[in-house]
């Protein structure tokens, strides 16, 4: 089997590619503030709740969602998402956001996991759409379905420390309302049953990313004449896309397993790279 | 999609990204109300992001941005 020369960027994410949780870890040390520096006039490209005490900057999603409900256009945080978006997709979805980090280390437990049937991908544009702007501008902060009230990372990462910080110390336990205490339970039974439910269902960070996926600079390449179709990609991606048909998926999340595959026919490259090619098509 | 037309929309979106992200961190400011009194102080977007993130400001009945507290902020947003 012969199998494809690798681009310049291939032959470095091909020896990242086992390192990816501990590159992931590394990021932590980024987004958890260990410096104290609480910069929260800048966003961050990754979920990242801004309510958290060990968050080094604001979340661009509950940036947006704010700056919706006060009837302003938030330029940062739109300019960030489709700079970073526009550089490298949802490879910061795979390799650098914390809480895809959570949900990755739950993966490898060993429990048996449903499939998440494809369509389901789309809810996410429902989120950000509804959420993260509709609701937010018409209906104000206070609506029970703007994006921070529903949101998981808020529960995981403020609500959950902070309840157990007061029940350590023997203090009155804050609890969340039970609305909040719900969407963090069914996260924590969800991350355990499935792959990254919240990045494939309901990210809307995940969302922009995914959709810029195709525009990307760095990209997803399938080089047809090396591919044997044998299928591999598919089994490699735990995500369920079809890596072959559509390497630039909006659902992918970039991890990049597929590229190992025995043909080398999936690679990762700049989307400037010297290679006459065409999208392949779905 | 032909890789031609990809990486001109490449191109259109970071440069779309990096325009926004320079207007908004350099030029774009909001006159903000204190709480108690009608005096507007122009206020950045990169101060406007971490007012918003700890429920700082809130847009009052009459359309205007104003401040929820005076003195010590909140240590986290009301959500």
């Amino acid at each position: 089997m012969s199998t494809a020369k690798q681009s310049p960027i291939q032959k470095v994410v091909s020896k990242l590619i086992a390192w990816r949780t501990a590159i992931q870890s590394l990021f932590l040390l980024v987004w958890l503030d260990p410096l104290n520096l609480r910069m929260h006039t800048v966003c961050a490209p990754v979920f990242h709740c801004y309510a958290c005490p060990l968050a080094t900057f604001a979340c661009p999603i509950g940036v947006i969602a704010q700056f919706s409900a006060l009837h302003l256009f938030p330029f940062i945080a739109i300019g960030l998402l489709l700079a970073v978006g526009a550089l490298f997709g949802s490879i910061i979805c795979g390799w650098v956001c914390p809480f895809g980090l959570l949900q990755d280390l739950a993966a490898k437990v060993p429990t048996p996991r449903l499939k998440i049937p494809q369509w389901m991908g789309y809810f996410r544009y429902v989120v950000l759409l509804g959420t993260v702007l509709a609701i937010p501008y018409f209906f104000g902060e206070g609506h029970p379905l703007f994006i921070c009230r529903i949101c998981p990372a808020g529960g995981v990462e403020k609500a959950l420390p902070d309840v157990v910080s007061a029940a350590i110390g023997g203090n009155p336990i804050p609890w969340p309302n039970a609305i909040k205490i719900s969407i963090v339970l069914a996260f924590f039974v969800a991350i355990f049953i499935t792959i990254r439910p919240w990045c494939r269902i309901f990210c809307p960070l995940g969302a922009i990313f995914g959709f810029l996926n195709r525009f990307s600079l760095v990209t997803m390449d399938l080089k047809e004449h090396q591919c044997t179709q044998c299928g591999r990609c598919r089994t490699l991606c735990t995500y369920g896309i079809q890596p072959d048909k559509q390497p630039n998926d909006h659902r992918c999340i970039r991890c990049l397993e597929c590229t190992q595959c025995g043909p080398k026919a999936l690679q990762t490259q700049l989307l400037f790279d010297d290679q006459p090619r065409e999208e392949n098509k779905a | 999609m032909s890789i031609k037309l990809r990486q001109q929309l490449t191109i259109a979106v970071l440069a779309v990204g990096l325009g926004l992200l320079a207007w908004g961190a350099k030029f774009h400011a909001q006159p903000v109300f204190s709480e108690n009194n009608d005096k507007g102080l122009l206020t950045a977007e990169s101060k406007l992001i971490k007012e918003v993130s700890i429920g700082g400001v809130v847009r009052d009945p009459y359309g205007k941005l104003r401040m929820t507290y005076t003195g010590e902020a909140p240590q986290s947003c009301p959500t």
